[in-house]
């Protein structure tokens, strides 16, 4: 998935308006995404990268939106 | 027992007992009556809180805990409100329940809770205390001189506040029996031993969560619960617990098994009760949890009634439904088919919507609460769900009920998901469209068509089979507006 295609869906599931969606945008102190929404955000994206899990190291992967692109996609990559 | 804090200490109690706890810490009952005498003192230094109303916007589940007990024990009424609502349908709600007393937390998520509720109460001329708090708990007030608000009379204890379906909020009046009733169906239900520790995922300052606080207190078991939905934060409170009994929505813990092999822990393993609630159990998640290795229960719970009735078998080989000791139901108005609207009653009263007697004679008559459940019982005398009234499709003169023909459509083996609604038909007044979401790539509608054919009356048989890939979902649940809507615009 390319970081474009990433930036339409986060748009798509969580209702923010593309234009504010870049690599460095907080999910919780810019784009306004709470936890409960962030969960649902991570379980359609890994539902659509196909993945069964991911590795996740520390809540800093799911702090800006370019952290969680690197994450889905290295495990995209395996 | 007319208040909370009675019902809960007026009984043989070892205080040094741990009861509650989150990310923040573990509570026992003494630490809890601490709490609550603190904030007795504090409301002491405010007047009488006799029959006021009390918004609580706090994420503390210590603090909120403590907060009701001690509004509770002084005869106020407590109004949890959401930290997430922002401006339009927090100014929304507070024009609605006009509290006379708010706590919140300054900011939530980067919105000033605070600043809204504080600009709210300075336009509208009433007397208004604000107690703000930046997390660290310690309260700033600010007092709003004005016209008194009218006090409630009668035992409400708390108000539940719904956005409503219209976006209008409607509030919900409750006593100490709701919470009794939530309680003994979380006894019976979770077969309930004294030193048991449940884990509940799901949002911890609302009326639900509160309802749980207090009643898991009541029956003296531990309750653990998260504040948020920070999954590394869950799983870690989770392992340090070791609960056995996992209560959750079914999407919730789809989440937490997700994050928990996502973390490389296999934590769910030690869960021995499994119950799921609050949304529909879909097959998709029967399927994917066929070899979870503990029992799969759930709850009927109706907002404004507490739980009704629980499952008494793995949801896995059935989903007949056991009606809680004391409550009542029948059926109203029963198709040939015995289907009709599931009624329940229970020793005391429905209290009501909050200010809106119409609304409440629409659901309550003559002792009967009318839940909009559409049920039938089975040859073995339990109770089978099939739908809901309110999305009950009238074709040609005959009721037809999505409920059914989703779970006959469900049952055909490359069938995944099935949504049935009804659209407006120049003939029928309504024809019923069924949008399957399927998992063999070339299973086609004239299959199930036949399949239905088999099955079901012929009025029933959709008039249109659409596939879909992925269901459109607000809030957690399926979107069958939008649904209506796309089928509207392909006619």
């Amino acid at each position: 998935m390319s970081f474009e295609e990433f930036r339409q869906v986060i748009a798509d599931v969580s209702k923010v308006p593309l234009d504010r969606i870049h690599k460095d945008a907080s999910f919780r102190d810019e784009l306004d995404v709470d936890s409960l929404q962030m969960v649902n955000l991570i379980v359609e994206l890994t539902a659509r990268f196909g993945l069964g899990s991911f590795n996740l190291q520390s809540d800093k992967d799911l702090e800006t939106v370019g952290s969680l692109y690197q994450l889905m996609t290295m495990e995209e990559s395996k | 027992m007319n208040n909370f804090y009675d019902w809960i200490f007026e009984q043989d109690l070892d205080l040094n007992k741990e009861i509650l706890s989150t990310q923040r810490g573990n509570f026992s009952y003494r630490d809890i009556q601490q709490g609550v005498a603190e904030y007795v003192q504090l409301f002491e230094t405010l007047g009488d809180i006799k029959g006021k109303r009390i918004a609580l916007i706090v994420p503390s589940v210590y603090d909120f805990t403590s907060l009701a007990l001690a509004i509770s024990k002084l005869q106020g009424i407590t109004v949890p409100l959401s930290p997430l609502l922002r401006h339009e349908d927090l100014i929304s709600v507070l024009d609605f329940v006009s509290p006379h007393i708010v706590f919140t937390v300054t900011e939530h998520n980067g919105f000033h809770l605070w600043e809204t509720i504080n600009q709210w109460a300075a336009s509208n001329l009433k007397e208004t205390i604000i107690l703000e708090n930046k997390e660290d708990m310690k309260w700033n007030q600010t007092i709003h001189i004005g016209e008194k608000y009218p006090l409630e009379e009668g035992q409400i204890q708390i108000i539940g506040c719904t956005s409503g379906s219209t976006g209008t909020p409607k509030g919900i009046v409750y006593d100490v029996d709701f919470v009794q009733r939530v309680g003994k169906g979380i006894n019976i239900g979770l077969d309930i031993f004294e030193n048991d520790k449940l884990f509940l995922l799901a949002p911890a300052t609302g009326v639900f969560g509160l309802a749980w606080i207090l009643s898991t207190m009541q029956s003296k078991t531990h309750l653990v619960l998260s504040e948020n939905f920070n999954f590394p934060e869950i799983i870690q409170l989770f392992e340090s617990h070791a609960s056995k009994k996992f209560i959750s929505t079914p999407s919730l813990f789809k989440a937490m098994d997700l994050f928990s092999k996502s973390l490389g822990k296999q934590v769910l393993n030690q869960v021995s009760l499994l119950c799921v609630f609050g949304e529909l159990v879909t097959k998709e998640f029967l399927q994917t949890y066929s070899d979870f290795p503990a029992k799969i229960m759930s709850f009927l719970g109706i907002t404004e009634f507490g739980t009704v009735m629980y499952t008494e078998n793995d949801i896995r080989n059935d989903m007949n439904w056991t009606l809680l000791p004391n409550i009542k139901y029948k059926f109203d108005s029963q198709s040939e088919e015995r289907i009709g609207e599931l009624l329940y009653q229970s020793e005391r009263p429905f209290l009501g919507y909050y200010q809106r007697p119409d609304l409440t004679n629409d659901v309550y008559k003559d002792g009967w609460f009318f839940s909009g459940d559409l049920g039938r019982t089975n040859d073995d005398g339990k109770i089978e769900l099939v739908g809901r009234k309110k999305d009950m499709i009238k074709k040609g003169g005959q009721q037809v009920i999505p409920g059914e023909i989703e779970s006959i459509l469900e049952k055909h083996p490359d069938v995944l998901r099935v949504v049935v609604v009804g659209i407006p038909h120049p003939v029928f007044g309504e024809q019923i469209i069924a949008f399957v979401q399927k998992n063999r790539s070339d299973l086609n509608s004239q299959e199930l068509y036949e399949y239905c054919n088999l099955r079901i009356a012929r009025y029933k048989i959709p008039d249109q089979i659409r596939f879909i890939e992925e269901f459109p979902m607000v809030q957690g649940k399926i979107d069958k507006v939008a649904l209506r809507k796309k089928a509207t615009e392909q006619e």
